[in-house]
């Protein structure tokens, strides 16, 4: 990559004129990449140290969404995750956030709970910023009250490199619907075997469980 | 497709531009000719900034200018409230900011600054004549540079060395530009026919060829992470037309009076599309091999029309007055779009993708400009101490472009003063030589609370830009002049003398 394109020519013509601070774009962009090889891997505050998935990543998780104020008590999600690699793609099935079993297809109002399709979100370096937009919690799933919640919800998601069967990060939400507010907390997508929910499930990528119901 | 969508979707989007000394106002640096760089001015620089001027130059003008340029320039920003170092990032509700690490204070919040020195050859040759009593014909060839500039911010000593993080050192400034140049090189030529001794009018046109190699900080979802910082490489060109237009007009019939305009069209007229690669290198953690990349993309380049306007008077033999000036729509350059090689872009008013663009992910990463219209006037005089020697003083201004909600450290503008001093001394009869310095004073900014570089929506979202901004250029502008006439009838020779 080291070609030296023609605007490298009038910069030429500067330093014969004694000129100092010339542009190196090529040469500042390697240099970065040497130095981030010398630090060398490092793991993101709140993520476990990640590698770029494969297909074999695809399958059925159970999904635990923590929020700060409700660290014990998860929003539980059923999670069809499925990816190439490169990118990543989920679709959410709430489930009651008492029993963390019972699927819930119906809000108390009586209204239809479909499942929601989220990404294709890029995979990085075995992590991926997944956007959730217009998410929505029924009432049975949320952990802190009864009601039906909108939610626009920042993931930061690594696929651990040491446990493959674990996708866990941070997030930070903003409730839109029916009121203003702010959330963060942990996530942790854990593989279901058999189908099977894990009890109590992992809710940060630091392996801390939920209380047990 | 997968690279080509694994490409829209990493987002790793190139820095665009880079900081110009510019010259005047948004990207423009024709300076060459100094003083006598007017649109009322005959001489090969006419070719750029008025080809009329070319029909009323009897002879032959040989031109080799170069401007030499110092500039300093500043950019200080704060961390935005509830943003400090080492803040919990749920409490930080600044779009695309993300508060610097507790460990490395500085990395994102400071002063950053430049010193750098560049340098813009021009070259031309003009020819014009009479082709009958009332008729001039001329032309000429020129090679320049209108636009553009290259910077290289300085590095950020605190963190030289550091074991933690690779990107800070290269200054808080990264975000939006490290190293850089962007410029548009004019290989021009032009036409004129003078009319009798009062009306001359000329076109130009030629190639154009924009070129741009920037190398800025990026993080995959456009945010300013120091944990998960990468870079992004944008090397592209193009090559395109451009064409203009002007006329000279000499109410007295001779050069004591001048008044030119002329029009210049935006290069490649509907705007120029670099073609190139953008490299870029994950900085997520480098907890994986797949952390880098090369990827085919192209960029629109909107270029500005302009037009200018100029009158000259030679009020006596010794005493000449110039008042110029110029009005350049920058209102053009108003989106800088990086999208995957082949794809035509269009970018709404919030920095969303267009509906129009069939598969969004192809837009790699938008930079929104949304420049203003801008002009520029100077007033100029020349005083003859004899007449080989021509005193020159010019005063200038020029308006800024750039406005507060998208001004960030990768392209700079500011409203400015010139102050000019400079003089042309005939060497011989036929060669001239020219030093004219400007100095430019820059009125600093502060955007703190008027910028809006991160509202934009995806792929326009940049981080914030806001701050205090300054910036200092000094100009020297050199050139030989050859001009002389070698089609005019010789004068009558002295008949010999017989005893």
């Amino acid at each position: 990559m080291r070609k030296r394109p023609f605007v490298t020519f009038l910069c030429a013509g500067s330093l014969l004129l004694g000129a100092s601070g010339c542009p190196d774009p090529e040469g500042k962009f390697e240099d970065f990449q040497r130095r981030f090889e010398e630090i060398g891997p490092k793991q993101v505050a709140g993520l476990c140290a990640a590698a770029q998935p494969d297909a074999m990543a695809t399958g059925s998780y159970f999904f635990s969404l923590t929020p700060t104020v409700s660290p014990n008590k998860p929003a539980p999600f059923i999670a069809d995750v499925q990816t190439d690699g490169s990118d990543v793609t989920i679709t959410l099935t709430p489930v009651n956030a008492d029993d963390r079993s019972t699927v819930i297809t119906m809000t108390a109002q009586g209204d239809p709970v479909m499942p929601q399709t989220f990404g294709p979100f890029p995979i990085s370096n075995g992590i991926a910023t997944l956007d959730l937009v217009d998410a929505f919690v029924p009432g049975d799933s949320n952990p802190l009250s009864e009601n039906n919640l909108t939610v626009q919800a920042t993931l930061e998601m690594a696929f651990c490199s040491d446990d493959p069967s674990i996708l866990c990060g941070t997030f930070v939400a903003n409730v839109t619907a029916p009121f203003a507010l702010d959330l963060e907390g942990t996530f942790a997508f854990q593989a279901r075997e058999n189908d099977m929910n894990p009890e109590p499930p992992v809710v940060d990528c630091d392996g801390r469980q939920a209380d047990a119901i | 497709m997968r690279t080509t969508r694994a490409l829209a979707l990493v987002g790793l989007g190139a820095g665009i531009l880079w900081t110009s000394p510019a010259a005047a106002s948004g990207l423009s640096t024709a300076r060459f000719g100094g003083e006598r760089g007017t649109p009322m001015d005959v001489n090969s620089t006419s070719i750029f900034y008025n080809p009329g001027a070319l029909g009323s130059l009897s002879g032959i003008d040989l031109f080799l200018d170069v401007n030499a340029a110092w500039r300093t320039a500043s950019y200080e920003r704060a961390a935005p409230p509830g943003c400090g170092t080492g803040a919990d990032p749920a409490g930080c509700n600044v779009p695309q900011e993300v508060p610097e690490p507790a460990d490395a204070p500085g990395a994102n919040n400071g002063k950053a600054s430049l010193t750098n020195l560049a340098a813009a050859p021009m070259v031309g040759a003009a020819a014009g004549g009479n082709v009958s009593e009332s008729v001039r014909l001329a032309g000429g060839i020129a090679f320049f540079v209108p636009f553009g500039g290259q910077s290289s911010w300085n590095q950020n000593d605190d963190f030289a060395g550091n074991g933690s993080y690779a990107g800070p050192v290269d200054g808080v400034q990264r975000w939006y530009s490290i190293d850089g140049v962007l410029r548009t090189l004019y290989l021009s030529g032009a036409f004129a026919i003078g009319i009798s001794d009062y009306v001359s009018i000329g076109i130009s046109g030629g190639i154009a060829i924009t070129q741009s190699q920037t190398v800025r900080a990026r993080e995959l979802s456009g945010n300013n992470s120091v944990d998960l910082e990468g870079r992004a490489l944008l090397d592209a060109s193009s090559i395109d037309p451009h064409l203009g237009a002007g006329v000279l007009v000499t109410p007295l019939g001779n050069q004591d009076l001048r008044v030119g305009v002329s029009y210049q069209a935006p290069t490649g007229f509907n705007g120029a599309k670099a073609k190139g690669l953008l490299h870029r290198y994950d900085g997520a953690g480098n907890l994986s091999g797949n952390v880098a990349g090369t990827d085919d993309i192209e960029v629109d380049f909107n270029w500005p029309d302009i037009i200018r306007l100029g009158v000259g008077w030679r009020a006596t033999k010794n005493f000449e007055a110039r008042l110029f000036g110029d009005f350049t729509r920058w209102s053009l350059f108003n989106d800088n779009c990086v999208v995957v090689a082949g794809i035509d872009c269009e970018i709404n008013d919030d920095g969303s993708v267009a509906d129009s663009v069939a598969n969004s992910n192809d837009v790699v990463v938008n930079t929104p400009r949304r420049w203003n219209d801008a002009f520029g006037i100077r007033a100029g005089a020349s005083y003859w101490v004899i007449p080989a020697v021509e005193l020159q003083l010019g005063l200038g201004y020029d308006s800024n472009a750039i406005p507060d909600r998208t001004l960030g450290p990768d392209l700079l503008d500011f409203h400015d003063v010139s102050v000019a001093l400079g003089g042309k001394f005939q060497l011989i009869d036929e060669l001239f030589l020219s030093a004219a310095y400007t100095q430019f004073f820059y009125i600093p900014r502060n955007t703190t609370d008027t910028n809006a570089s991160h509202t934009f929506a995806a792929p326009s979202a940049q981080p914030y830009a806001g701050g205090n901004y300054s910036q200092n250029i000094g100009v020297l502008n050199v050139y030989v002049q050859a001009a002389f006439d070698p089609f005019s009838a010789p004068p009558p020779s002295t008949p010999a003398t017989t005893e």
